[in-house]
């Protein structure tokens, strides 16, 4: 059985699933048709993020542990054991600042071997270099001269996206709530804001097009063309083809502007996957229908994708909550607030129900073997 | 010496003859105690270089109750012979006639 191994087999595909209660392993050996089960880890405790490190075949988790804080945990046998990084993300004293939650974690590039890069709350990009067992804050971001005017978003004033750039090491995007889009060409030693051209309408008319303090709730790179970035936000769904630098408004025939999630497959013509709400005032499905919508052509223009959602689901999907895979055809994957787990083996064309009876769901994520 | 002890086994501290603390801790943080909440431990002069000693104990657990500055995390709350830290000098309140040092979260919920 796949959930009592400790390492991945071979055409493993491999589902991360945090909850507000713990986490859950879900494993497939045989083209994603049957499922085994692993876990319940972290039992009671929140996992904004799980990852799985390719290069080192180790599971991270980032865990929130109520009254006593978070921590990032690793497993090197696929979740049988798991241990605490011995010096965990800390902001340094004097700084006046400490570490509230730990968010997205995503596994360095190929050239850089135990490089581990981690986002925390309040906004900061935390890195580690040898497989996530110490993290060194990023001096640059922590010590931003615009840092006093960051305002958090509704969750907190998270670090919630990293984008490496598979082209170029030293390049990584980051998207913060409030904040918007950081970018960095020399490995996180200076950052620059993106965010031409993204909407804050929650500004007076004079300021909504600002330097900064977007609403950016995820961002994704295209698999296909690394220049192009997706970014769901507060205000719209945008687009980037010159690597950030400008975006343009794909909010386009989407039934609303507002949602968390975003995922990108990678078919020779990535699909592109949103999950959009009413608005922020209410924050449910349309209609009480929960539906995954998608784009073929990067945006231009969207179509609803729920068969096998039931007509009548208020489901609510977090930012880290929808992730596709890369496999072909594509598999796409969302975890709900109310505890369902669906999946597609065919890039949300039709969908199955994995689990409806889990703890809300705040993060998913997808790997391969 | 330290010694660790069960839930029922409170009282007579041992060892070396120096004076001894009763800490008693969170069944929240017995990950990092091995399942103790209770222990007996060499008396320290204040609540800050106690959570230092009880960290050379329990690796990682100093993290869990204090924040990145060294202060006392928002939700946890640690009494001194009865009386909470924050009343008093915080970190550094002294233990030089302490008998018991209790560490447990806040409460939270219903």
């Amino acid at each position: 059985m796949a959930g009592k191994t400790g390492r991945m087999a071979k055409d493993e595909i491999l589902l991360m699933v945090g909850t507000k209660k713990g986490a859950f392993l879900f494993r497939s050996r045989d083209g994603r048709r049957t499922w085994k089960s692993q876990g319940h880890f972290f039992r009671g405790k929140e996992i904004y993020h799980m990852t799985y490190d390719r290069r080192s075949r180790s599971l991270f988790a980032s865990v929130g542990s109520g009254q006593w804080g978070p921590l990032v945990s690793v497993s090197r046998d696929m979740g049988k054991t798991w241990k605490e990084s011995e010096a965990p993300p800390k902001f340094p004293k004097g700084s006046r600042l400490s570490v509230e939650r730990v968010w997205h974690i995503e596994p360095g590039p190929e050239e850089q071997p135990g490089r581990i890069y981690l986002g925390a709350e309040p906004a900061c990009l935390f890195v580690s270099d040898d497989d996530g067992n110490s993290w060194n804050v990023n001096e640059s971001i922590m010590r931003h001269p615009t840092r006093p005017k960051w305002q958090p978003g509704n969750g907190g004033l998270c670090l919630h996206s990293i984008l490496p750039d598979a082209r170029d090491h030293r390049r990584l995007h980051i998207g913060i709530s409030a904040v918007g889009t950081m970018f960095t060409s020399d490995s996180g030693g200076s950052w620059k804001f993106q965010n031409r051209n993204v909407l804050a309408d929650f500004f007076p008319d004079s300021v909504k097009y600002p330097e900064f303090g977007q609403c950016v709730h995820k961002l994704v790179r295209s698999p296909a063309r690394a220049d192009t970035i997706f970014q769901q936000n507060h205000c719209g769904v945008f687009r980037s083809r010159d690597n950030g630098s400008r975006w343009a408004n794909i909010t386009s025939n989407l039934p609303s502007r507002f949602g968390f999630p975003m995922a990108a497959d990678s078919g020779g013509k990535p699909r592109i996957y949103v999950a959009p709400l009413e608005g922020d005032f209410s924050r449910i499905p349309h209609d009480g229908r929960f539906s995954v919508w998608a784009s073929d052509d990067e945006g231009d223009e969207w179509f609803p994708l729920n068969r096998g959602i039931p007509k009548v689901s208020y489901y609510d999907v977090l930012r880290e909550g929808m992730k596709a895979d890369r496999e072909d055809p594509g598999g796409v994957y969302f975890g709900t607030t109310t505890g369902q787990l669906y999946h597609s083996r065919n890039r949300g064309e039709s969908w199955t129900c994995l689990n409806s009876g889990l703890p809300p769901v705040l993060s998913v994520e997808v790997s391969a073997s | 010496m330290v010694h660790l002890k069960s839930s029922d086994a409170r009282g007579s501290p041992a060892g070396s003859g120096g004076r001894k603390l009763h800490v008693v801790l969170s069944m929240h943080l017995k990950d990092y105690t091995g399942g103790r909440n209770e222990i007996d431990i060499p008396a320290a002069e204040s609540v800050g270089v106690l959570i230092g000693d009880l960290d050379i104990l329990f690796p990682g657990i100093s993290s869990r109750i204090l924040d990145d500055q060294g202060g006392v995390r928002r939700h946890v709350n640690i009494f001194v012979d009865g009386e909470e830290i924050r009343r008093g000098a915080g970190i550094r309140t002294s233990l030089s006639d302490a008998l018991e040092v209790v560490i447990l979260p806040s409460v939270a919920g219903g």
